[in-house]
């Protein structure tokens, strides 16, 4: 075999292995224990605080949605209003 | 132009989307790739193979809602393209781009680094320097957002319109 086809070979192997080790533990007891760990008596409290930074900016955003700048229209003789 | 022109839509737009380029430089680079904090990693310190996924899924959390706030800058941006009384601003949404990264890293850092101490940007002897440079590069974000903004009032011209 040519070093020139080793390459794609290569990437094929690579490609076929890396879903095994990505997959390696969907269930398994380390999984389980982070689940139960993330859905513990802290996770509303550690949902609020995730959210709220987003709410804050929100709320800041929807103000400057409504009041940001407003100009009237140009008067097209350049009389003074 | 013979009516009033409103600024507000495309400034809400910039916002939102500079929000999320913010939290996604914040999540990728300073959570991922240099693994400096993670969500929670102050008070759930990520020693383990279980802390680490639970940092994990919280750290998830974070760029699915950084997602969504991009997601709706977008549709606020195609909104306000479509209207003829918001002038179409190159001034005007760098700057509420660059506000609202500021703005991102103000309040996030205010609340999470400050208020609530769930991680810090670098922790380690100088945490307290870290967070406090990070408020100051949002307070730094958004004064130069807020300038280029004020000077997109006198842009006029809606999307499409001839130069």
């Amino acid at each position: 075999m040519s070093s020139r086809r080793a390459h794609p070979l290569l990437v094929v192997f690579a490609l076929l292995a890396t879903p095994a080790a990505a997959s390696a533990c969907p269930d398994c007891a380390t999984a389980r224990a982070a689940r139960a760990s993330v859905f513990d008596e802290d996770f509303g409290r550690n949902l609020l605080t995730a959210l709220a930074p987003f709410l804050v900016i929100g709320l800041v955003t929807a103000t400057a949605y409504r009041s940001g700048s407003r100009r009237a229209p140009t008067n097209p003789t350049g009389d003074a209003r | 132009m013979n009516r009033e022109t409103h600024q507000g839509p495309l400034v809400a737009a910039g916002l939102l989307l500079g929000t999320g380029m913010g939290g996604f430089v914040d999540g990728i680079v300073l959570h991922q790739i240099l693994q400096w904090h993670n969500m929670l990693s102050t008070v759930r310190p990520p020693t383990d193979l279980v802390t680490m996924k639970v940092n994990m899924v919280w750290d998830g959390l974070f760029h699915a809602l950084t997602w969504a706030v991009t997601a709706a800058g977008l549709a606020l941006l195609w909104r306000a393209g479509k209207r003829d009384d918001v002038p179409w601003s190159g001034r005007t949404l760098v700057g509420s781009l660059a506000a609202g990264w500021g703005l991102f890293n103000f309040v996030e850092g205010l609340i999470d680094h400050q208020i609530l101490g769930i991680h810090h940007v670098h922790p380690g002897d100088n945490e307290l320097a870290w967070d406090l440079g990070f408020l100051a590069s949002g307070v730094v974000l958004v004064l130069v957002g807020w300038a280029l903004i004020r000077a997109g009032r006198d842009d006029r011209a809606p999307r499409g319109a001839a130069l």
